[in-house]
């Protein structure tokens, strides 16, 4: 159940594949060449979101209910009020699962098979990396160099960095001298990568001057600036909204940047009421996030939403994973939850093996999925 | 008999503070941060530009939330934290979006400044910023897009409302929104998806004053300086 098509040019500096564009009613090419030499633009990709489409088959790895007990997430339902379901989760190397338990204040730790394994305590931050007296809870965790980290919101931070013998230490990152305003942070093989909203104050909270983009930081040590979301090739990737004849967010291009070449591929998200030829083209909202760098692909998990009110109470609107890169593309809806789950900062996760994974809150607790691997 | 009555009253006294203590029966209401720091003080205002209630609602930022509440100080730290229903610190979601707004009741469009320390929470629940009636002083936009949409716009949806912030975001799936989120965050500014997210509508306030004010005249008859060559 998942739409393929391969891209007629590498994104990535390498050589282009050679496998033939078999576009679906999914995924397209519209043709646009873009003139040689650089930057290289590819030919924009269309994806074809059909709001009545099922989500394609995702496999159950477990379900950890929410509850009082130690084994069980923390949850609490506000009124006037968003939830308090856990917030992210995280692959680690050895298959196990970490979970960001931010309304019990820990990161809950899960075998492969769901088997609670324990939790690391990660108190609200002491004052010093708090702003004020806001302490601020977890919004993301990820694995870098096999080290997992804790990204505190809403206050850009700080990070709490977990030792191997579950010792937390709490961090900002500094650039010329001043805090960074981290507002998320990405799995990676390589020191942490970082997005920088500008600078903040210990007091003040976030200040309008200041930094932003990616940044790569190796606690507690040097931050340094990158051109986008580094991969393992020593090349990067940038995401860029692009301006849209609606005013909608539809169009954007990603940006792979290697030594002396920068290629763009742009894309654009076609929503519809259906994906055959009775289906009707709608204005939409489309908010790709949690990048994920895999090789030479990036995974990311698209919300979106009809833009007009009426459209979005009849149709509803829905999730989907795109891949973009070297492979070809993949453009799949996702089982939608159960709950209102806007808290949930990170859906996506990718395993040692290269799996796929997504943490889907229900009712009753959150639910991890495997994607399939194709045949 | 005086002495007699107050040895009564004394032994009462112990008795029901041995009570009170045991939890057996009631004690006098308990001091709150509203009944210690609250007060009414507002007054009609003639103008409201956005650049006005993104100010006031930054002042509520990193103070608590209390559902149904709607009095803060500017300390930036919740005084109430884990105290859920405790006529604590701080606005929810909707009382922050009327106190910021300067709003009325409904059939009415002008402007009412409340002090930060008012407790007040208006007429307005969330259900009603995502549905709103042709008297209320707030109009649901026909879309959710940046075209249409600006800062102190709200998104709602029949259970959260927040505000749209001045900042950009570095992300492309999020805005900066300005909410009382619930007893487990309090009052701030936070990266969402609501945009993204079909429950959600985006609002806006009628009768909006121009950021210009009261400058907009002159701005527009500002002379153009024309080069000849």
């Amino acid at each position: 159940m998942f739409t393929v098509v391969a891209l007629a040019a590498s994104c990535t500096g390498g050589p282009p594949e050679g496998t033939p564009s078999t576009a679906t009613p999914g995924a397209s090419i519209r043709s646009s060449p873009q003139p040689s030499p650089s930057p290289v633009v590819s030919e924009q990709v269309v994806l074809t979101a059909g709001l009545s489409e099922t989500p394609a088959a995702w496999r159950k790895v477990f379900f950890v209910p929410f509850g009082d007990r130690p084994s069980e997430l923390g949850f609490k339902f506000f009124h006037e009020s968003l939830n308090s379901q856990p917030s992210s989760f995280a692959a680690a190397a050895d298959g196990s699962f970490w979970i960001a338990d931010r309304w019990k204040e820990r990161l809950a730790h899960y075998s492969p098979k769901g088997k609670f394994l324990g939790a690391v305590k990660v108190a609200q931050p002491p004052p010093g990396v708090s702003i004020g007296g806001l302490h601020g809870r977890i919004r993301d965790i990820v694995f870098s160099r096999e080290r997992l980290y804790a990204l505190f919101d809403p206050t850009g931070g700080p990070i709490a960095q977990v030792g191997p013998d579950g010792a937390i230490r709490y961090l900002r990152p500094q650039f010329q001298g001043r805090h960074l305003w981290v507002a998320e942070i990405f799995p990676s093989d390589a020191p942490l990568t970082i997005l920088v909203g500008g600078f903040v104050d210990p007091e003040q909270g976030f200040v309008e001057d200041g930094p932003t983009g990616f940044f790569r930081w190796d606690p507690p040590g040097r931050v340094e600036q990158l051109e986008g979301l580094p991969n393992r090739k020593g090349s990067s990737v940038q995401l860029q909204r692009l301006p849209s004849p609606s005013g909608t967010d539809q169009d954007f291009a990603l940006h792979y940047s290697a030594p002396g070449q920068t290629f763009v591929q742009p894309f654009h998200v076609e929503v519809r009421t259906d994906r055959g030829p009775a289906g009707k083209s709608l204005p939409a909202e489309v908010g790709p996030g949690n990048m994920i760098a895999a090789g030479d692909d990036v995974l990311m998990y698209v919300m979106l939403a009809p833009s007009r009110a009426r459209d979005a109470r009849r149709y509803g609107g829905g999730r989907w994973l795109l891949r973009l890169g070297r492979s070809p593309v993949l453009w799949e809806r996702l089982p939608d939850p159960g709950i209102s789950d806007e808290p949930q900062s990170r859906h996506l996760a990718l395993g040692p093996d290269g799996s796929i994974y997504l943490m889907v809150a229900e009712k009753g607790g959150m639910l991890i999925l495997r994607r399939p691997s194709p045949s | 008999m005086k002495r007699a009555v107050s040895r009564a009253v004394s032994v009462a006294a112990v008795v029901s503070l041995v009570l009170i203590l045991l939890g057996l029966i009631a004690g006098p209401a308990l001091a709150s941060f509203v009944s210690n720091n609250c007060h009414a003080n507002h007054a009609a205002d003639d103008h409201h530009r956005r650049k006005d209630a993104l100010a006031y609602a930054a002042v509520a930022k990193w103070e608590g939330y209390e559902w149904g509440g709607g009095c803060w100080n500017d300390n930036n730290r919740d005084d109430t934290p884990n105290a859920p229903d405790s006529n604590g610190e701080g606005p929810d979601c909707s009382g922050l979006v009327f106190k910021s707004w300067e709003l009325r009741n409904p059939g009415d469009n002008g402007y009412t400044w409340y002090d930060k320390l008012e407790n007040v929470h208006g007429p307005y629940a969330t259900y009603d910023y995502h549905s709103p009636e042709s008297a209320d002083p707030f109009v649901k936009l026909p879309d959710k897009s940046r075209s249409t949409t600006t800062y102190m716009d709200a998104f709602a949806k029949n259970g959260h409302v927040g505000l749209l912030s001045n900042r950009v975001s570095p992300s492309s799936n999020t805005d900066y929104i300005i909410e009382a989120r619930g007893e487990a965050s309090g009052t701030g500014e936070w990266l969402e998806s609501y945009r993204y997210d079909s429950s959600y509508v985006a609002v806006k306030r009628k009768n909006w004053t121009p950021d210009c004010y009261p400058y907009c005249q002159m701005e527009a008859s500002q002379p153009v300086v024309v080069t000849v060559p």
